[in-house]
C-alpha cells in the first residue's frame, strides 16, 4: 500500500443543479509529500476536500487516498486521516478536552499524551467551553483533534484561519515533523506565501479545474523577475535582444532594466561585454504569479508562465 | 424605523405566516365538513347544558356545529399557532440575534438600539395582526365552500382578539429576549408562559374563590366575553394593547442598559445564576457538566437533558396535580359530564370528563403531554441529523472513522432513551396524581399501558422528525415537517372521534395508534403499539438509507 498515492483523483465531477464546483479534476499526491492546494475563494478547494472525505459525493469521476476508493473504504480511510474543515464548527457546550476525548473515543488508539503535548506547543486551555473560544482558540481545538491520532494522512482546510503568528510557526514546525515521519499533508490555502512555507509542491484550482502542479522550486525559478544594472557609458537600444527568456526591456541611456525569468547568467554575460558600474535584483515575486493563474479575464490568454512551460 | 430593518423581519417570517393561514382555514374547513353531520348533537347540547355551561362554550340560539367549531379554533388551535409563530418572533428579534452573532454587525451600522427594536416590534405587530386576520378571512371563505351559515359569529371581532393577544405574546417574548439576550430562555419561557396562560386562563374561572387570578393572563382577555358571538370587547382589546406597549418599552430599556452577546448564551444564564450555589448544581447536573461523553449516542442524551428533564417534569407534575385538581372540582365535572353529549367531548381527547380517566385523558394525554413529547423527541431528532448540519460540525464529526449508520442509529438511541424517559414520568406522575383521588382511581396497568403508548408517539415523531433531517440536512425543515405531521394527524384523529362517518380516518392517524383504542380505560392495545414500533422501525431505516446517500451540507 505504501507505494499507492496518498491521494489520487480521477476526472473528479461535481455538480450543484447547473453549478459546475469541480470538473474533470485529476489530482495525485505522493505519500509523505507536503502538498499545497491553492485557488480563490470559491474555486472549489473545499468541495474537493469534502469529497476525498465522503462527505458529499462526486458527480462523475472518483478518488482514492492511500489506495482505497473514497466512498467504498470510507471508514478505513478515515481511521488513517485527520482532518480539519476549512469552516470549523465544533460543540458549543463541551469543554475542549471532553471534545478532544469524545472524538478520540469515535477513533480510538489516541495516545493523550500526545494531546497534551499539542494542546501545550498550541497554549490550548481545554478547560473551557468551546462556546467560550475565540476563534483562533477554537481553531487550535481543530488542529489538535486533526493531529491527534497520528494519521497517515492529515487533510486540512485553510487551517491558519485566526491563529496567531506564533502559533502559525508552531504549526509549521509541526506540518515539517509530521511529514518526516512520512505522514502526508494535504492543506488548502488562498494566500501562497504560507503554503511557500511549508509545502513540497503546489496546485493550484480556478472555477473547479485544476490549473498547474508545480513545485514550489520550479515556481520560483518561472517567476518574473527584475534586473536593474547602471554601465559607465550609454549602452546601444538592442543590447539584450536574442536572450531566451528575456520577458521585456527598458533601456534609458545609461540604465537598463530587464525582466525575466530562469536564469540570470545569460543576462549578466551580455551585460559584462559593457562596462557595468552596479546592479540590483528583486526577489522572485510568488505572489505575483500566483495572482497571474487567478486573474481569468480571457481564458485562452495564458499565464506567462504556461507559455513558457 | 428602520425600512429595511422592518422588511427583513417580514420576509424571514412571511412563509411560517402563510403556512399558519392555510393551516387554520384547512382546520376550519376540514372541521366543518365533518360537522355538518353533527347538527342534532349540537341542539341538544343547547337543550340540556346549564346556562352557565352554555355561556362558557359561547352556545346560543343560533350556535351550529360550524360556529362551534370555528369558536374551538378561536381557543386552542388559533393562539397556539399564532402565539408560537408570534413568540418565535420575539425570541429571534434581539436573543435570536445575538445567538447567531449578527446583532453586532447590524449594530454596528449607526442606528439606534432602540430604532432596531421598534422596527422588529413593528414587524411583530404587521405579521400578527395581518397572519390573525387573514386567517379569519380564511375561515369565511371555509365557511362559505361548505354552505355554513354564520348567523351570531363575528369573525373580524375574534380575529382582532386573538392578534391582538397574539402581539402582546410576542411582545413579551421580544421584551425578556431584550433583558436577557438568551434565545433559549427567552423562547422556553414564553412558550411556558403561553401554556400555564392557556390552563390559567381556561381552569381559573372554574374555580370561584380564585376565578379572579385568571386575569393576569393576557389569554383571558382573548376569550373573555365570547367576542366570537358577542364582538368586540373594546376594554379587553385596551388592557391587551397597554400590556403589548408595556412590553416593547421594557424591551427598549432592556436593549439599552446591557452588553450585547455574541453567540450562544446558555453559559451565561449559568454565569448570571452562579451566584446561587443550589441553581448551579442543579444546572450543571442538567447539563451533565465534567462528564465525558463518550459516545454518540451518550452525548445527544446528555446534551438533551436540560429538555428531557424539563418535558418530563412537566408531565411529572401534570399528573400529580391533576388528582387534588379533580377532587377539587369533580362536582362540577360530574355536572358537564352529564350534560354534555359524548361526541363534543370526544374532541378533548375524551369520552366523559367525569370519570377520573376522562379528566386525566382530556388534561393530560389529549394535548398537553402528547405535544410536550413531540416537542422533546422532533427537536432532539432534528437537532441529530439537520442541526449538526446546520452547525457545520457534522463534517469533523464524520471525519472520525464511524459509519452513517453508526450516527443515526445512535442519535436513535438516544431519542428511544428519552421517550422512555419520559414515559417513566409519565406514569410516575399520572399513578402519584390518581392515587390522591378520594372519589375514584385508575387501573395500575392501564398508566403503565398509556405511559407506554405515549413513549411510542414520541419516538414516532422523532424517527420521523430524522428522516427528514437525513434528507434535507435542515434543522428547520425537520422541525416545521414533523410537527406540521403531528398537528395534521391529532386534527385528523380528534374529528375522527366525532363522527362514525369518519372513524377510519383515525387509523391512519399516529395519534390514533396512540390513544384511539383509549389506553387509559383498555390497557395495552397490541395493534396500536407494534404499528408505532414498526413504524418507528421503518422511519429509522429510512433515515440510515436517505443519510448514507445524503451530500453532507455544511
Amino acid at each position: 500500500m505504501s507505494t499507492q498515492p496518498a491521494i489520487r483523483t480521477d476526472k473528479l465531477t461535481k455538480h450543484y443543479g447547473n453549478f459546475e464546483a469541480l470538473v474533470d479534476l485529476d489530482l495525485e499526491v505522493e505519500q509523505g509529500e507536503v502538498f499545497g492546494y491553492l485557488g480563490p475563494n470559491g474555486a472549489g478547494k473545499s468541495t474537493t476536500i469534502r469529497t476525498l472525505l465522503d462527505l458529499i459525493r462526486p458527480t462523475t469521476g472518483s478518488a482514492s487516498l492511500m489506495g482505497l476508493d473514497s466512498h467504498r473504504d470510507s471508514i478505513e480511510i478515515r481511521r488513517n486521516t485527520g482532518y480539519l474543515p476549512g469552516d470549523l464548527a465544533l460543540y458549543d457546550k463541551l469543554t475542549g478536552k471532553e471534545l478532544l476525548r469524545y472524538f478520540a473515543n469515535l477513533r480510538g488508539g489516541v495516545d493523550w499524551k500526545y494531546v497534551d503535548q499539542l494542546s501545550e506547543r498550541f497554549s490550548s486551555d481545554l478547560s473551557r467551553k468551546i462556546g467560550d473560544y475565540s476563534t483562533g482558540n477554537r481553531q487550535k481545538v481543530g488542529l489538535i483533534q486533526a493531529f491527534m491520532s497520528k494519521p497517515r494522512l492529515l487533510i486540512l482546510d485553510e487551517p491558519s484561519t485566526g491563529l496567531d503568528p506564533l502559533v502559525q510557526q508552531e504549526f509549521h514546525s509541526l506540518v515539517n515533523e509530521v511529514s518526516k515521519d512520512g505522514s502526508t499533508v494535504f492543506l488548502s490555502s488562498h494566500t501562497l506565501s504560507e503554503v511557500g512555507r511549508v509545502a513540497d509542491r503546489v496546485g493550484i484550482i480556478r472555477h473547479g479545474r485544476m490549473v498547474v502542479v508545480e513545485t514550489i522550486d520550479s515556481l520560483k525559478a518561472k517567476a518574473i523577475r527584475r534586473i536593474d544594472i547602471h554601465f559607465a557609458t550609454e549602452i546601444p537600444a538592442g543590447a539584450f535582444d536574442g536572450i531566451d527568456k528575456i520577458r521585456s526591456v527598458d533601456i534609458d541611456g545609461v540604465r537598463a532594466h530587464v525582466s525575466f525569468e530562469g536564469s540570470v547568467e545569460p543576462i549578466l554575460r551580455r551585460a559584462m561585454e559593457f562596462d557595468v558600474l552596479n546592479l540590483a535584483t528583486a526577489e522572485a515575486d510568488l505572489e505575483e504569479i500566483f495572482l497571474t493563474y487567478y486573474h481569468d479575464e480571457t481564458d485562452g490568454h495564458d499565464t506567462r508562465v504556461e507559455a513558457s512551460a | 424605523m428602520l425600512a429595511n430593518v422592518y422588511t427583513k423581519a417580514l420576509r424571514d417570517r412571511w412563509l411560517g405566516w402563510m403556512l399558519a393561514i392555510v393551516g387554520l382555514t384547512a382546520i376550519a374547513y376540514f372541521g366543518m365538513f365533518v360537522y355538518s353531520d353533527l347538527d342534532d348533537f349540537v341542539e341538544g347540547m343547547r337543550d340540556s347544558l346549564p346556562e352557565a355551561m352554555r355561556n362558557i362554550l359561547g352556545l346560543t340560539e343560533t350556535t351550529t356545529p360550524a360556529t362551534f367549531l370555528l369558536s374551538a379554533v378561536f381557543t386552542s388551535y388559533g393562539p397556539f399557532i399564532v402565539m408560537g409563530l408570534a413568540i418565535s418572533m420575539g425570541s429571534a428579534a434581539v436573543a435570536g440575534e445575538e445567538r447567531d452573532g449578527t446583532f453586532d454587525i447590524l449594530q454596528s451600522n449607526p442606528v439606534e438600539r432602540t430604532t432596531t427594536v421598534l422596527s422588529k416590534a413593528g414587524a411583530i405587530l404587521t405579521l400578527v395582526t395581518a397572519g390573525s386576520l387573514v386567517s379569519g378571512g380564511g375561515m369565511w371563505i371555509a365557511s362559505r365552500a361548505v354552505g355554513a351559515d354564520l348567523t351570531g359569529v363575528d369573525l373580524f371581532a375574534a380575529s382582532l382578539h386573538l392578534a391582538s393577544a397574539g402581539v402582546v405574546y410576542g411582545m413579551i417574548a421580544l421584551a425578556v429576549g431584550a433583558w436577557t439576550g438568551n434565545a433559549a430562555l427567552t423562547s422556553g419561557g414564553a412558550a411556558g408562559f403561553l401554556i400555564l396562560s392557556f390552563f390559567g386562563a381556561g381552569i381559573l374561572p372554574i374555580i370561584d374563590s380564585i376565578a379572579w387570578l385568571a386575569r393576569i393572563f393576557p389569554w383571558f382577555y382573548m376569550v373573555d366575553g365570547t367576542p366570537i358571538n358577542k364582538g368586540i370587547v373594546w376594554p379587553s382589546l385596551l388592557v391587551l394593547g397597554v400590556i403589548a406597549l408595556a412590553m416593547v418599552g421594557i424591551a427598549v430599556a432592556g436593549v439599552n442598559r446591557r452588553d450585547l452577546r455574541v453567540g450562544i448564551a446558555s453559559s451565561s444564564l449559568r454565569d448570571r445564576l452562579s451566584s446561587n450555589r443550589i441553581l448551579t448544581s442543579v444546572l450543571e447536573r442538567m447539563e451533565a457538566s465534567g462528564q465525558t461523553v463518550r459516545t454518540i449516542a451518550a452525548k445527544a442524551f446528555n446534551e438533551s437533558r436540560p429538555m428531557i428533564i424539563t418535558a418530563s417534569v412537566i408531565v411529572l407534575y401534570m399528573g400529580v396535580l391533576m388528582g387534588p385538581m379533580y377532587n377539587l372540582i369533580d362536582d362540577v365535572l360530574i355536572d358537564f359530564g352529564d350534560s354534555f353529549p359524548e361526541g363534543l367531548l370526544a374532541i378533548v381527547g375524551t369520552k366523559d370528563l367525569s370519570s377520573v380517566s376522562g379528566w386525566y385523558s382530556a388534561e393530560i394525554f389529549s394535548i398537553v403531554g402528547p405535544a410536550a413529547a413531540l416537542v422533546l423527541t422532533i427537536s432532539m431528532a432534528a437537532k441529530a441529523l439537520g442541526g449538526e448540519q446546520d452547525r457545520g460540525s457534522m463534517d469533523v464529526l464524520l471525519a472520525n472513522p464511524v459509519s452513517r449508520s453508526h450516527v443515526v442509529l445512535h442519535n436513535a438511541a438516544a431519542i428511544a432513551g428519552a421517550s422512555v424517559g419520559f414515559g417513566l414520568a409519565t406514569f410516575v406522575g399520572t399513578w402519584a396524581g390518581a392515587a390522591l383521588i378520594t372519589s375514584g382511581g385508575l387501573e395500575l396497568v392501564n398508566v403503565a399501558a398509556v405511559s407506554v403508548h405515549i413513549a411510542g408517539l414520541a419516538m414516532f415523531f422523532g424517527a420521523f422528525a430524522m428522516l427528514v433531517g437525513a434528507i434535507t440536512g435542515r434543522t428547520s425543515i425537520a422541525v416545521g415537517a414533523a410537527s406540521g405531521l403531528g398537528i395534521a394527524s391529532y386534527v385528523l384523529n380528534a374529528f375522527s372521534a366525532v363522527s362514525e362517518n369518519y372513524a377510519w380516518l383515525g387509523s391512519l392517524s399516529p395519534f390514533g395508534w396512540y390513544s384511539g383504542s383509549d389506553p387509559l380505560n383498555n390497557g395495552f392495545s397490541g395493534s396500536g403499539l407494534v404499528t408505532l414500533a414498526v413504524g418507528s422501525a421503518l422511519l429509522i431505516g429510512l433515515a440510515v438509507f436517505a443519510f448514507l446517500r445524503a451530500d453532507i451540507k455544511n
